[in-house]
């Protein structure tokens, strides 16, 4: 995914000037690590004055937790867009898992550990701010019901599991890769392909039916 | 103590001074700053965790006499470690993460707790693939971090006002418990 050539921003209102700034501190996020995002940095880079910033945003963590909701409907807005790719280019079961692996394989991907951590400090901030936790439950809910869709048109095709819930799917589809954080923090990590081996698993023995359902 | 009712930010010095009737001199000699003694707590209680959640592993496994056995533990381990009510304990969870990244000294506590859970977790594993329940063809590390994985994801759950249905959630784990952990007929040949 080039994280770059992204759309306009997707949340809150728009100002040639705001939007610059939301764009550079994304841009930054996915070349720098969290703690090296200053706002000097980001005054350096983008060319614009403290206080036309200043005049856009409260303070510097508005900016920075702007920027961590636009990721995070835009990393959702991606990865729905590669699903609806998978669903219309297969014709049977097995195109359909094997969209999914690619998928798999892209969003465990080690070069997107700074966007993966990006949301977990996102989810975070939702957590404890309020003003950020009104804007992350609304991108939230309507990536879970739009993964519940799709799941839905899955199980209409017969190629998903119909003992499933849908709602159900989607929360764990998402839990999973960003609960897997949980491996980006201890010294030593496991062993990517042993982890694209379980999802494939999961996925194939579980989310998908077993076999071809004729309805 | 507070960190159980409100958000690590939303936590000031005044009030924990107030609380505990400890003098500001003495916080600060054994405390660098504030937010060091919050991420020592949040550590603290992750911690805690860790050991409450090593010991019934350690117990379940003592206990088990077979794979139907193992199930039945790892489904109630299942609903007391991602009940709604542990919202709190998975945000709490989520921001030490998240800080853990920021910040070298919540790392370097964190990551050593995190991998004393990993561990155990995939000791356990490898317990049970000895035993003849666990899928062989898994890495036991691998699965540790995912049983994790979707334990702490589920704060995806926690963020949104309207709620899955807990039951629902609950089949699908069981599913994947069943299905892909501790699959029924596990080979003699392929260990």
């Amino acid at each position: 995914m080039d994280f770059k050539n992204w759309s306009s921003p997707i949340v809150g209102n728009s100002h040639p000037t705001r939007d610059l700034l939301i764009e550079k501190v994304i841009a930054l996020m996915a070349s720098h690590p969290l703690e090296e995002i200053t706002s000097e940095l980001v005054i350096a880079e983008s060319g614009i004055s403290k206080g036309s910033m200043y005049h856009h945003f409260k303070d510097f963590p508005e900016l920075l937790e702007f920027a961590y909701v636009e990721i995070f409907a835009r990393l959702a807005g991606a990865q729905m867009a590669a699903l609806k790719g998978i669903l219309l280019g297969s014709d049977s079961r097995e195109d359909f898992l094997t969209g999914l692996r690619s998928i798999t394989h892209g969003s465990s991907d080690p070069s997107l550990f700074s966007l993966r951590l990006a949301r977990v400090a996102a989810i975070s901030l939702a957590l404890s701010s309020p003003r950020m936790g009104v804007m992350i439950s609304a991108v939230q809910e309507s990536l879970t019901q739009e993964l519940a869709d799709y799941f839905l048109e899955i199980q209409a095709r017969g190629w998903g599991n119909p003992d499933l819930d849908p709602i159900s799917v989607s929360v764990f589809v998402q839990a999973y890769i960003v609960g897997s954080v949980v491996d980006l923090i201890t010294p030593s990590r496991m062993d990517f392909d042993s982890w694209v081996y379980l999802i494939d698993q999961v996925l194939g023995e579980v989310v998908v039916s077993q076999k071809e359902v004729t309805l | 103590m507070f960190l159980e009712t409100s958000a690590p930010e939303d936590i000031t010095s005044e009030q924990i001074l107030a609380d505990s009737g400890i003098s500001k001199g003495s916080l600060y000699h054994h405390f660098a700053d504030f937010p060091d003694l919050i991420e020592q707590a949040q550590v603290y209680m992750f911690s805690r965790y860790v050991g409450f959640s090593v010991e019934a592993i350690n117990t379940l496994l003592h206990n088990a006499t077979d794979r139907e056995s193992i199930l039945v533990g790892l489904r109630e381990i299942s609903r007391a470690s991602q009940a709604p009510t542990l919202n709190r304990m998975r945000a709490i969870r989520i921001s030490a993460i998240a800080k853990s990244v920021r910040i070298d000294r919540m790392r370097n506590l964190m990551g050593a707790e995190q991998e004393r859970l990993t561990d155990a977790l995939a000791d356990l594993y490898r317990e049970s693939q000895e035993r003849g329940w666990g899928n062989p063809r898994l890495d036991p590390k691998t699965v540790a971090v995912f049983i994790q994985s979707y334990t702490i994801g589920k704060v995806i759950d926690d963020l949104t006002p309207q709620r899955m249905d807990e039951e629902k959630w609950y089949f699908l784990i069981d599913k994947i418990l069943e299905t892909i952990l501790f699959p029924p007929q596990v080979e003699a040949a392929s260990i």
